[in-house]
């Protein structure tokens, strides 16, 4: 009897585990189907240039360190670059330069550090007081 | 025993899960082949049997990933309205007498559909909505998915699900009634 017993609770629990499984699979697939190359290597962070959004701009990588030549060192330039985080855990990022850039879009709240959660991005804009030529490192 | 609703519930998501892997397996490809976005299959190393579709870069992925989320949610909007369609017009308890004779006419009575059978599909066929809504939601914080796709859904849904509890109102009535 208490093996009938334990049978019953077990093909219950078994079934309804199935259909939680059927319910399930489409969105762990929608999640899981796609990747955008490279994510998998050791990279911590994506730099997507908007560089040529912005006439005149131009952006140039050596290494970690990336380097941009403003049109015009005077002004703002917002969302000029990209930063996301191609990772499967929330990162912290700080920028590192001498040359005004910033996380984020807001003239009024320049971060320099920024906590981004898995696969999200934000936006790098640079304000330059006198170079034409400006470049900043992630860490 | 295991209960019969949950071997119903079993027996009714299959194809509806079939149905949206598919969607967004379409949505991908129809959105690369539309905008020209390069992409490469690899195999896993966990569960070979899924293989991982890789673009080149992110804004080519946030746009194969907003048209196939797409996809998927109108595969399951389609898929709820349907059910819809039929808790409406084809439900045996109150199907409208004009009609069931119209299709006892036309032979076409297996249309007429029971409470059973109905509410089961619309119960899955609503949380497979829902969860795609959410998905989209969680998808939409993470920046992937545009959130005015989101927003549409998420009012799609809630309009179909108000719908879906008329039917059940006017069943409760009747039931009462009988």
């Amino acid at each position: 009897m208490k093996k009938k017993h334990f049978l019953y609770t077990l093909a219950n629990f078994s079934t309804f585990m199935v259909l939680a499984a059927i319910v399930a699979a489409p969105l762990y697939f929608a999640s899981k189907f796609t990747q955008v190359a490279g994510v998998k290597s050791q990279s911590t962070y994506l730099i997507i240039s908007q560089a040529e959004k912005f006439p005149g701009m131009k952006f140039s990588q050596d290494g970690t360190t990336y380097s941009l030549n403003l049109p015009n060192s005077a002004e703002a330039y917002l969302a000029v670059l990209i930063l996301n985080n191609p990772t499967n855990q929330s990162r912290t990022y700080q920028i590192e330069s001498s040359d005004g850039f910033f996380f984020g879009d807001n003239l009024d709240e320049k971060l320099k550090s920024i906590s981004l959660p898995a696969g999200a991005s934000v936006p790098v804009s640079v304000q330059s007081k006198d170079n034409s030529e400006v470049e900043f490192s992630v860490k | 025993m295991v209960p019969k609703t949950v071997i119903k519930l079993i027996d009714e998501a299959i194809i509806p899960a079939i149905l949206l892997i598919s969607a967004k397996i379409f949505g991908l490809i129809g959105a690369s082949l539309i905008f020209g976005l390069p992409f490469s299959i690899h195999g896993r190393k966990i569960l070979a049997i899924l293989p991982s579709v890789q673009f080149a870069n992110f804004q080519d992925y946030i746009v194969a990933e907003n048209y196939s989320n797409l996809a998927m949610f109108i595969a399951a909007a389609a898929g709820t309205m349907y059910i819809l369609v039929k808790a409406h017009f084809f439900h045996e308890s109150h199907i409208h007498p004009k009609l069931q004779a119209k299709l006892a006419k036309l032979n076409l009575e297996s249309l007429i559909t029971p409470s059973y059978h109905l509410y089961h599909q619309a119960a899955i066929w609503l949380t497979f909505l829902w969860l795609t809504v959410a998905f989209m939601f969680i998808s939409s914080i993470l920046k992937i998915t545009y959130p005015q796709i989101t927003i549409i859904a998420f009012i799609v849904a809630a309009n179909f699900s108000w719908v879906f509890a008329i039917d059940v109102e006017k069943e409760i009535e009747l039931s009462r009634e009988t």
